[in-house]
Formats: structure tokens, C-alpha cells, sequence
């Protein structure tokens, strides 16, 4: 694995997550699934970049972008569960 | 900075104290803490120090004299609009209509309204000096979870849940965006830092790789501000959340995210290509701007809900911002702050006038004891309208019938309170770009150095645009001031809007104190202009020239 394939790796993981994000109509829980695909998507950018630069910086980038994804998902599931209690289900189709 | 121990105080207190403050002492707490850090931002906004510039904490923050103002601001117009919450009661559902004024003061929701305001302003003063990729990052994420707390914060109510989920979506993807311009420029380069970049473009190593992550920055925040391509979202959201929320959610995180797009600019040189004609930045700048006139005023013609309506209206103002920074002159800085300071003031205006009214229309349902025998909230949320038949204008408790424009009248016509009115009309006029108030000379500005500047076919449509601005807003000063009051609406519901408008439950007096005063300044700005602009002026200048 040189780094040009780890790179592209992680690349195409943010695409699959964007994708994910931007065809999905349906349910609340995949666009979930696909934000964090794209945030540890990034996140692997940065740990890479970080280990092939010998560089300090991309790691508690990383780290804080981990914690936050936490952060945001716990949020947002928050929503969705007094979303849920409203209606019922948690399909997006009347967006 | 100074505001983080002040926070921490703001965070022990709902703790320490769930039995005996009600909500109305901790939001005092939380406004003279703002306005405190107000003040002591003001008293570091020194020119000679301060210069180009200090770096703190390592370099990832950068103190400049352009952002201990746009900090200032922040904080004050933060305090400003905590005195919207203070009266404001969490109306759950209409369960709480029942309960009495005590049982809501001292309800735990709204005790943390002022905590979780209180983080997001942290999270935007933070955003206007970081001058670092992960400071950035870590800061716009602290102001906007907060914010989607809060669009959740009736939980109750099914518009507000499905704006919040919508926002929430949003604010998740455009950080996304961020984070992926931020990696592919780390992947790049190796820095995190902005001045980094900066260094880096101006030494003219020809790194056109540069560009795209750059601009994917640029975008992300583009999209946090509902800019006009991506500005889909902000209509539904601002009108699905209580009028408490949606004012906090259309002006603060507004200051700080356009700050940051100026410091961003400034810094960045977005890749160096700003400097040079024919940007792809200012390319993209411009014509989100004029796509934002445009679509703000053609699309806020066709509402008739009054809420969608300001969304409009402030996405055409942020076609007037956009305007003004694509302009990335000192001239355009300087009527870029201008048009800012006068967009707040007249929109916090705008939104304390809104809320006033509302609270009226709910106090006086909130006794009556004839509507409260109808609800079943137990039923599915879906079929509501069926128990609210006689008021077939609302559909929830967070839609009130005020909110559509054409409904004004029952409720809040001219006779009910006239000086409520006329300063409710003072304000669209000021957002319309009558000339004797502020909002007039924003335009102005804007308008003459876009001239300037030689951008004629932007100005034009600008021009075109503000005269159609005009035709909304003045739709509803109509509604407000000369349509007659006609009732269609069942007899019970009748009786409790003619409660409603005579019984006339006045505005709290601190709501209405801050109401007069920022209707004054919107009138008076023409008679001592000089404060303002010359301290604007000298911003600018330092921006550019020091």
C-alpha cells in the first residue's frame, strides 16, 4: 500500500458517504450512517497525511473530529427520537 | 476568551440552583455576562497593540482589531436578543396552557435556554479569532450544536422536530464539506493554519491544488449561510421553529459565520486568487449574491406566511452582503460592516415586534378556558387540525395564526396598539430601503461602491430587486394598518380573538423598551451618523492598510 492508495481509499469512502447522503430519500438513520461515513472518511485523511508528513497536527485534528462526530450523532439522534415521538416513524417523506 | 469562566459559572448555575431561581433570574444572569464580555471586548479594541494582529495561544487564535469588533458586536447583539427570552415561556404543547405562570417559570427547559445561547455565542466569539483549521472547525461546531438543540427545543410541536432534523442535516453536511476542504489542504500542504496558507499561495509557488480545497471552505460556510444556491433549507427551517428560536438562528450564527468569511478572505487570500481579476472565489461570491437577490425577492413575493417571508427577505440581504465582500475593496468592507450592523438591528427589531405580538395572541388563549377543552394532544399529531377546526389558520401550537400575514389583522391590527404598529412599520421600512432610516443608507453604501467598482449589471439588478422587497413588505404593513377585520371563524374562537384584541395584554417593558430604542436608532441614524461610520471607516482602513 503506498500512499497515493491510502489516500484514494479514504477519498472514495467520502464519496460513498456523500453519495449515501444525497440519493437516500428514505430513512433518517442511513443519512446518519453516511455523515459519519464522511467525517471518518476525512478523519482517516488526516491520520494519513498526518503519518506520512511526520507531522504532529493532523492527529488531535483526528481526535477532535472523532469527538465531535460523537457529539453531532448523539444530537441528531436526539431529534430524530422526539421526531419519532411525534410521528411515528422516522421516514423522511415528506421532506 | 474571558466569557469561558463566565460560562462556567452560567454552567453551575441551573445545578445549584433548580429549587429556588426561576428561569427569569438566570437569563438576567446570562445577559449582564454578555454584556459584560461586551464590554470588555470593547476595552481591548485598541488600535496600536492590537495592529495586525496578536497570535495567542500558540498562534492558533488571532486577536485582530477586526475581530475584537466583530467580537463586541457578537456579544452585545448576543445580550440583545437573551432580552427576547426573557419573557418567553417553553410552550411545550397545549398541556401547558393550562398550567399556570408559575409551573412554566420554573419548568428546567427554559432555564436552559440562556446556557445553551450562552455556548453557542462562545462558539461564535471564538469563530471570529481563530485564525487556525482546527480552531475553525472545533469553534463552528460549538456554535451550531447548540443551535440545533435549541431548533429542537419544543419538542412537542411537529414543524419544530422536523426543522431541527432538517437543520441538523444540513449543518452536518455543510461540516462535512469543511472538514473535506480542511483535509485535502492538510493532504496537500501539511498546514492547518490560515496565515500558513496564506504564506504558502504568496509566494507564488503556483500550487493551483490549492484552489479546491480552499473553496470547499468557502462553500461549506456559504451553505451554513443559507447563500443563495443552497439556501433551500432555510425557509422551512426558520419557519418550523418557535419565533423565540428562529430569531437567534437568523442573526447570530449569520454575524459570526459572515466574520469569518471576511477574516477567511482576508487570510486565506482563498489560494491567492482573490487579488487577481477574474477570481474563481469572487466569481463564486458575486453570483451567489446575485443569485441571492434574485431568488430572496422573487420567491418571498409568493409567501403569505410571515415567517417564510423574513427568511426571504434575509436571503436577500445576504445577496446585499455577499455583494459587498465580492467587492474586496475597503470601501466594500467598510459598507459590508455597515449593511451588517444595520441588518441586525433592524431584523432584532423586526423579531422583537413578532414575538411581542405572539405573546399577546397566547396569553389571552392561554386563560381562556373554552379552547382549552378541545385539545386531545394524545391523538395522532397528524389529524390536529381536525380539533382545532374552528381555527382552521393554526395547525400547532408553534404556528400561530399571526404568523400567516393575511391574519394579521384579527389579532394585531393597527387600533390594538399603534405604537407597536408603527414601529413594526418603521422596521419593514427599513429593511425596504426607505430613505430617511438606516436601512436606506446600507443599501447606499453598498450600492455606490458596487458602482465604483464598476459591477453595473449587479447594481441594476440589485436596484430592480430592492424595489420588489418593497412590494412584500409593504403587503403587509397593508394587512397591518388598513385592512378591515373580518372573522369567518367559529363563534368560540371569535370570542377569544376579540378577547385578544381588546383585552390588550401590553409587551413586557423591557421587551418594549428594547423595541422603542432600536425603532430610534432606526430612525436617528440619519441626525449623528458619525460614531458609526467613522468607526467603521477606521476598521476597514485597518483591515487593509496597516
Amino acid at each position: 500500500m503506498n500512499d497515493n492508495s491510502l489516500m484514494t481509499n479514504s477519498l472514495v469512502l467520502y464519496l460513498l458517504g456523500l453519495l449515501g447522503f444525497l440519493i437516500n430519500r428514505r430513512s433518517f438513520i442511513n443519512l446518519l450512517l453516511s455523515i459519519e461515513l464522511m467525517l471518518l472518511a476525512t478523519t482517516l485523511v488526516f491520520l494519513e497525511s498526518s503519518y506520512f508528513f511526520d507531522d504532529l497536527i493532523g492527529l488531535p485534528f483526528g481526535l477532535f473530529i472523532i469527538a465531535i462526530a460523537a457529539a453531532e450523532s448523539a444530537i441528531g439522534l436526539g431529534v430524530l427520537v422526539a421526531y419519532y415521538r411525534l410521528r411515528g416513524s422516522i421516514t423522511l417523506e415528506q421532506f | 476568551m474571558v466569557i469561558l469562566s463566565i460560562l462556567l459559572l452560567a454552567a453551575a448555575l441551573p445545578f445549584s440552583s433548580v429549587f429556588y431561581f426561576s428561569s427569569i433570574v438566570i437569563n438576567r444572569v446570562a445577559i449582564l455576562v454578555l454584556l459584560l464580555s461586551s464590554l470588555l471586548a470593547f476595552n481591548t479594541l485598541l488600535l496600536e497593540p492590537l495592529g495586525v494582529g496578536v497570535g495567542i495561544y500558540g498562534g492558533v487564535c488571532l486577536v485582530s482589531v477586526i475581530s475584537q469588533a466583530f467580537d463586541c458586536f457578537i456579544l452585545a447583539s448576543g445580550s440583545l436578543l437573551l432580552v427576547l427570552a426573557t419573557g418567553i415561556l417553553p410552550m411545550k404543547s397545549l398541556y401547558y396552557w393550562s398550567s399556570t405562570r408559575e409551573e412554566i417559570t420554573h419548568d428546567p427547559l427554559s432555564k436552559l435556554i440562556p446556557l445553551i445561547l450562552l455556548l453557542s455565542t462562545l462558539g461564535m466569539s471564538c469563530l471570529v479569532t481563530s485564525s487556525d483549521l482546527v480552531t475553525v472547525y472545533l469553534s463552528i461546531e460549538l456554535q451550531s450544536l447548540p443551535l440545533y438543540i435549541l431548533a429542537c427545543l419544543y419538542r412537542d410541536s411537529e414543524p419544530a422536530t422536523s426543522a431541527a432534523l432538517k437543520y441538523f442535516l444540513i449543518g452536518a453536511l455543510s461540516s462535512c464539506l469543511f472538514l473535506l476542504g480542511s483535509s485535502l489542504l492538510y493532504a496537500l500542504s501539511g498546514l492547518t493554519s490560515l496565515e500558513g496558507v496564506y504564506l504558502v499561495s504568496s509566494l507564488g509557488v503556483g500550487y493551483s491544488g490549492f484552489l479546491i480545497p480552499v473553496l470547499f471552505i468557502g462553500l461549506a460556510v456559504l451553505i451554513k449561510l443559507p447563500a443563495a444556491p443552497f439556501h433551500y433549507w432555510a425557509p422551512d427551517v426558520y419557519d418550523g421553529v418557535p419565533t423565540l428560536v428562529t430569531s437567534w438562528l437568523a442573526i447570530m450564527p449569520k454575524i459570526a459565520l459572515l466574520a469569518f468569511l471576511l477574516l477567511y478572505q482576508g487570510l486565506s487570500q482563498i489560494g491567492g486568487i482573490v487579488v487577481t481579476e477574474q477570481s474563481v472565489w469572487g466569481f463564486i461570491l458575486l453570483g451567489s449574491a446575485l443569485l441571492s437577490l434574485v431568488l430572496g425577492a422573487l420567491l418571498g413575493v409568493a409567501q403569505y406566511r410571515i415567517k417564510r417571508m423574513v427568511a426571504y427577505s434575509t436571503i436577500s440581504h445576504l445577496g446585499f452582503l455577499l455583494l459587498a465582500l465580492g467587492l474586496v475593496t475597503p470601501q466594500g468592507l467598510e459598507a459590508y460592516l455597515f449593511y451588517l450592523f444595520q441588518y441586525v438591528v433592524t431584523s432584532s427589531n423586526l423579531f422583537f415586534v413578532l414575538l411581542v405580538y405572539s405573546n399577546q395572541v397566547l396569553e389571552t388563549w392561554g386563560d381562556s378556558t373554552v379552547f382549552l377543552e378541545q385539545p386531545k394532544p394524545e391523538k395522532d399529531p397528524s389529524e390536529e387540525s381536525y380539533w382545532l377546526e374552528g381555527l382552521s389558520v393554526m395547525r400547532t401550537p408553534t404556528t400561530k395564526p399571526l404568523l400567516i400575514s393575511s391574519e394579521y389583522n384579527r389579532i394585531s391590527c393597527f387600533h390594538s396598539n399603534p405604537v407597536l404598529a408603527l414601529s413594526f412599520a418603521i422596521c419593514l421600512f427599513s429593511m425596504a430601503g426607505i430613505p430617511p432610516l438606516i436601512g436606506f443608507f446600507g443599501k447606499l453604501l453598498v450600492l455606490t461602491t458596487a458602482l465604483d467598482s464598476g459591477y453595473y449589471f449587479l447594481v441594476f439588478i440589485a436596484i430592480l430587486v430592492s424595489v420588489i422587497t418593497t412590494g412584500f413588505y409593504l403587503r403587509v404593513i397593508r394587512v397591518l394598518f388598513f385592512d378591515s377585520i373580518h372573522f369567518e371563524i367559529s363563534r368560540s374562537t371569535e370570542m377569544i380573538l376579540r378577547r385578544a384584541v381588546l383585552s390588550e395584554s401590553d409587551p413586557k417593558p423591557l421587551h418594549s423598551m428594547v423595541i422603542a430604542t432600536l425603532s430610534l436608532i432606526i430612525i436617528l441614524f440619519l441626525a449623528y451618523p458619525y460614531p458609526s461610520l467613522n468607526s467603521l471607516h477606521l476598521i476597514a482602513l485597518s483591515f487593509y492598510f496597516w
